[in-house]
């Protein structure tokens, strides 16, 4: 069929449907002109029916389809992205969200949608929540402020991981030790709120958070009130037992209520403190103080009921059931009155678990407070120096020593794991770059040494290939074995001689490998395990049979040989299992974890994330035998890479820290206008800094640092006060609004607009229907903004509300780096309309351009009184003097004020440079570059087993698991 | 954790996305290649170890993919576009692959059948895989090369109407009519023209 046939096709198979079906036979026979090709190639198309829905439009259908209303998991609200809905409840639902300013999750409290159209509820609950953001302490989740978006408004608060302690009594109930512990940072936590007459209303172990370090957190402090300021909470859902208010929300739970809530009367800090001491007898009983079949009863309970001492194993030391029996009277005025007399009787036991039982109560509350407050300082001496086992001998001591590799020759970071350590800890061996060059090879140091050794014949292109290099070290630690491109799994004597060949190429895949005793290699292929002599020349031996759609690595095999640790990703997957050799089972440990070591003491190390976590291990049972705790932070672990950290067999840790590389480091300077310096503006040297922002009253500065496409945004006080940060990751282009209160700057990879308060009160960013970089503020409320990408053209929003962005210089070529005059009518920017980059100055809004540099210029910039316009021309600073009277605009030719080895401009995005109002220049000035630090480094804790046996506690230690009679 | 390594993804693809609306050519060739190997990994997790004659929906991984290598549904709209109608392309290759490994699969116990969709009416038979859906659409491309990628991009990148309307720089108007056509011609092959409906 020729092309125009098609065009006649095309354009009768259209046609027909406006022809009668009956009439459209004879219509397209004469409508084809004969072409029977053509009227037959219509006919079969019309036969089709394309109109009604079919297969191909499933497609198009399948998103939509399927939305939850409700879900708003990937939306967007004021800021936040709603990851992944955690909770729901009476008060709304709770998401895990991203914080897209901060570059961090919190909870988000999405309220219901009936709450956000109540003006006057909204505003109380605005207040409310301001006071609670006040509230900052450890044990208290963190309120950051509201969001309000599209009608919805939101709570924003700190993500706590880790699991409620509902869940951890449901699991049965608490060692005496452990109970305690969390009680005595409820009390913290209430002691705080109280102090600042914050009474939280609703405590209950729903409502405690623990982390898997053992830090407690007490969630949705005063939101009751918050949500429902009126409400003492009297209606009682007869079904569930919790409290009603007028719009069927729950505030409440009846097994904690205090009898005065219970009544609806007005409430106090006691409240709380009956709630505390339901909480703490709830998690040494495993069950509620107060319990009936229905709330009702439940209720009566609480009002009526003596709670059931008798229940509390007989462990529970005497202060301790009294401090329960004292918490849970049901006269509030015969009730403990304040925090701090609890938090001292729980901390009395510690000094004498053994104390015969009623003296203390009976003096007066400030002689107890000072009694306690003597034992509390000896239980806390006595606490702190209890040995962490009971062992005579001292452990060795646990040192850190940091590796510095030289600039010339970087550490590498080729994917994989980029160092090894020796099984006796005394070496490791690294990947670096070699000097000069784009290739890597291992180098050995020796941990007594002083120098580190590149190892002759472990060359390689960086990018490493497939499976990346992955060293591992010989048992006898005098050899390093690696994967090289092109030679294959290969391993390498350290004192010299040839290289021994364990696999050869191709390899399509090496993650991992440990070289046990035997002189074996297990390692990973991928996609299974498989086992090969190390001496080369051998056939490897699967250990498992291939699963497709997931990988496998870096297996560690388990001391008797029986079983090998190894870590399975791929999709979503990212977990550590054991491989059973004798049975062929696997089973997964530990989930959303990497890396992992074995050690003798009885845990499993390993990474999640950049943290590096253990956790107690019953070798016989090949199971985790508690929870894990972090130990070490801000570990490398490059996306899709291994976390770079190794254990040697006899506990020593080295790591390669997680650290932004230094492009460069600059001072920040006053220079006059002769470019002679003055002084230092601030005392930091910066990396990367861009973008100094005088305020208006010149006393704050602000400024982006860190990696260009990962910006953080600080609020420098020029009186010398340390920095404030604003926005962390991905921020750029800040500008002031004229009186100094707020800063526009953009965000994130979809360059979004915000505007925050520049002293960083808590209150959520206020996100600006526009995209791109801030330019200028005017005083009548207009922000000027370079956008997009590429071609910038220089864009209006108003900040007085919301408003399509109006072109204010827009053309094919690039417009950028717009600046207004002090008076806001005249808009100097850059344009390469020319061929290159020049300044050019209009009216503001609008007005026919003038060329004002002749020779090349970036960066405009008017001085305060408007009667100079500033530029730079690579590193000089160009003025030229600026007269207007009405629509006038007349200028000099221009001139160099100085040239000098200052940041040069950087092009269209940022600005290198400010002025003060009276005249002096902020430049920014590259440090020495001898006075640069040394590139990423290494380090090594020796006997980093010490640290870990003493925070990492087998479950099996940590108190026993029933009452002795 | 996974969710840990998406940040500095999402910048990258982000950066991408706009060096190659900015003309950068090895900019698509490295997305394409992100986008290919996402997409990749994701159908092949979706069939691994799910249910048998699993249904993939083109539309929902792209979707997914462009959650996971973007990470959020709101950057630019002309991002989230351009990005779908490359990924079409994309997916259109991984759907294919796929079930063109399926087909030569000698243990016909576990082929993964990959179908159009479920509860609205099915190509008959003959026509029923994305193999022979794949080449029928090389040859419309020869005969109609933007009918063919109407149909890659509402088929296999989920883009309404408007959004392939702004992608092909035509009408919205177009878009409607090449789609019908488009429609009619495809199943008309897979049918066979005998199969027509009187």
């Amino acid at each position: 069929m020729t092309p125009d046939q098609w065009t006649l096709v095309e354009r009768l198979y259209h046609e027909a449907s406006s022809v009668p079906p009956l009439d459209r036979e004879a219509w397209l026979a004469r409508a084809s002109g004969g072409d029977d090709l053509v009227r037959r190639e219509v006919e079969s198309l019309l036969a089709q029916n394309a109109s009604i829905p079919n297969a191909l439009d499933a497609g198009a259908f399948a998103t939509t389809g399927h939305a939850r209303v409700e879900n708003l998991t990937g939306r967007h609200l004021g800021g936040y992205t709603l990851l992944e809905l955690i909770g729901e409840g009476g008060m709304g639902q709770v998401y895990r969200a991203r914080d897209n300013n901060l570059k961090r999750d919190v909870a988000l409290k999405v309220l219901p949608a009936s709450f956000s159209s109540d003006p006057s509820r909204l505003a109380r609950f605005q207040r409310e929540a301001e006071v609670l953001a006040s509230l900052n302490h450890p044990n208290i989740a963190q309120i950051y402020g509201v969001a309000r978006e599209a009608g919805r408004t939101a709570l924003a608060m700190e993500f706590v991981e880790g699991q409620t302690l509902a869940d951890r009594i449901a699991r049965g109930r608490l060692p005496v030790d452990e109970a305690l512990s969390i009680a005595a940072q409820i009390a913290d936590a209430l002691s705080a709120a109280h102090e600042r007459g914050i009474v939280h209303r609703d405590l209950k172990p729903a409502n405690i958070q623990l982390r898997d370090d053992s830090v407690a957190k007490v969630l949705d402090f005063g939101i009751a009130k918050a949500v429902h300021p009126r409400s003492t909470g009297a209606d009682v859902d007869a079904v569930t037992g919790t409290i009603l208010t007028e719009t069927g929300l729950v505030i409440g739970t009846t097994a904690y209520m205090s009898p005065e809530q219970a009544r609806g009367t007005p409430v106090d800090q006691r409240t709380d403190i009956w709630a505390f001491g339901c909480v703490l007898y709830e998690m040494l009983t495993g069950q509620r103080a107060f319990r009936a079949e229905d709330p009702a009863g439940t209720l009566a309970r609480v009002l009526e009921g003596d709670v059931d001492m008798k229940a509390l194993p007989s462990r529970v030391p005497p202060p301790v059931r009294r401090t329960i029996e004292l918490c849970l009277r049901k006269d509030s005025r015969r009730r403990l009155h304040d925090m701090g007399d609890v938090r001292l009787a729980l901390e009395g036991e510690l000094a004498a678990p053994d104390q015969p039982r009623p003296w203390w109560p009976m003096l007066s509350p400030a002689a107890a407070t000072l009694v306690l407050a003597a034992l509390l300082a000896v239980a806390y001496v006595a606490f702190q120096m209890r040995p962490a086992q009971s062992s005579p001998v001292a452990p060795p001591a646990v040192s850190r020593l940091s590796i510095s590799t030289p600039a010339t020759a970087p550490l590498a970071s080729v994917g994989g794991l980029d160092l090894a350590i020796a099984p006796d800890g005394r070496r490791i061996a690294y990947l670096a770059q070699i000097p000069g060059s784009e290739r890597v090879q291992l180098y050995v140091r020796e941990l007594d040494g002083l120098d580190a050794k590149p190892l002759a014949g472990t060359e390689a292109q960086g990018s490493g290939g497939p499976g990346n290099m992955n060293p591992f070290f010989s048992a006898d630690g005098k050899s390093v074995g690696l994967f090289v491109p092109d030679r294959g799994v290969i391993s390498v004597p350290i004192e010299g001689g040839p290289p021994v060949k364990i696999l050869d190429p191709p390899v399509p895949a090496f993650i991992g490998a440990s070289w046990q005793a035997d002189d074996t290699l297990i390692y990973s292929s991928g996609f299974r395990l498989e086992r090969v002599s190390a001496a080369g020349g051998g056939t490897p031996a699967p250990l498992m049979p291939t699963t497709e759609g997931r990988f496998v690595a870096s297996p560690v095999p388990l001391p008797g040989g029986r079983a090998v640790l190894f870590h399975i990703f791929g999709g979503d997957t990212n977990r550590i299992a054991v491989l059973n050799l004798e049975t062929k089972l696997e089973k997964t440990l530990v989930d959303g974890a990497s890396n992992m070591f074995y050690l003798d003491t009885g845990h499993l190390a390993f990474a999640r994330g950049d943290t590096l976590m253990a956790v107690p291990f019953n070798l016989s049972e090949l199971a985790v035998t508690g929870d894990p705790v972090s130990l070490v932070q801000g570990i490398r672990h490059p996306a899709g890479g291994a976390a770079d950290f190794v254990i040697s067999g006899n506990g020593t840790l080295a790591y390669v820290p997680a650290s932004e590389a230094t492009e460069a480091t600059y001072a920040v300077v006053w220079v006059d206008r002769r470019g002679k310096m003055i002084e230092r503006a601030v005392p930091d040297l910066v990396v990367n800094g861009r973008d100094p922002r005088l305020s208006p009253d010149g006393k704050h500065l602000l400024l982006v640092t860190g990696l260009l496409a990962d910006g953080d945004l600080w609020n420098y006080d020029l009186g010398g006060r340390p920095p404030l940060p604003l926005a962390r990751a991905n921020a750029a282009s800040p500008v002031w609004d004229p009186a100094g209160r707020d800063v526009a700057f953009t965000i994130g990879t979809n360059s979004q607009v915000l505007t925050r308060p520049a002293d960083g009160a808590v209150r959520a960013p206020q996100t600006l229907s526009v995209s791109g970089l801030p330019q200028a503020w005017s005083a009548t409320g207009d922000l000027l903004v370079q956008w997009p990408m590429g071609n910038p053209d220089i864009l209006a929003i108003s900040t007085h509300g919301p408003g399509e962005a109006r072109k204010i210089v827009a053309s094919e070529y690039g417009e950028f780096h717009a600046a207004l005059s002090p008076s806001g009518r005249w808009l100097a920017y850059v344009s390469n309309r020319t061929g290159q980059n020049e300044i050019w100055v209009q009216g503001y809004p609008s007005g026919p351009p003038a060329r004002v540099s002749s020779d090349g210029g970036d960066e405009p910039l008017w001085s305060a009184d408007g009667r100079e316009l500033f530029y730079r021309r690579g590193q000089a600073m160009m003025v030229v003097a600026v007269r207007n009277s009405g629509n006038d605009f007349s200028f000099t030719l221009p001139q160099q004020l100085f040239s000098g080895p200052f940041a040069p401009s950087t092009g269209e995005v940022n600005r290198s440079y400010d002025v003060s109002r009276d005249g002096r220049f902020l430049m920014l000035l590259p440090a020495d570059p001898k006075s640069a630090r040394s590139t990423a480094s290494i380090i090594v804790v020796q006997n980093f087993i010490e640290e870990l046996k003493r925070r990492v506690r087998p479950a099996a230690a940590s108190g026993p698991r029933g009452s002795a009679p | 954790m996974a969710s840990s390594r998406r940040p500095e993804r999402a910048i990258e693809v982000t950066q991408l996305l706009h060096a190659w609306r900015g003309g950068d050519h090895a900019a698509f060739e490295q997305l394409v290649e992100a986008v290919y190997a996402e997409l990749h990994r994701i159908a092949r997790r979706c069939m691994a170890g799910e249910r048998a004659g699993h249904t993939l929906q083109p539309t929902a991984l792209v979707n997914e993919a462009y959650m996971r290598l973007v990470g959020t549904q709101d950057v630019q709209w002309q991002n989230r576009q351009h990005f779908l109608s490359m990924a079409a392309r994309q997916m259109r290759r991984v759907l294919v692959d796929i079930a063109r490994a399926k087909r030569f699969q000698k243990r016909g116990g576990d082929a993964v059948h990959i179908t159009f969709d479920h509860d609205l009416p099915a190509v008959p038979e003959p026509g029923r895989d994305l193999v022979a859906l794949d080449e029928a659409l090389e040859v419309l491309a020869k005969v109609d090369e933007r009918k063919a990628q109407v149909v890659e991009m509402r088929f296999f990148g989920g883009l309404s109407v408007e959004e392939s309307a702004q992608v092909l720089d035509v009408s919205v108007d177009t878009v409607m009519r090449d789609w019908k056509m488009a429609k009619a011609w495809l199943l008309r092959e897979l049918r066979g023209p005998a199969a027509g409906n009187p």
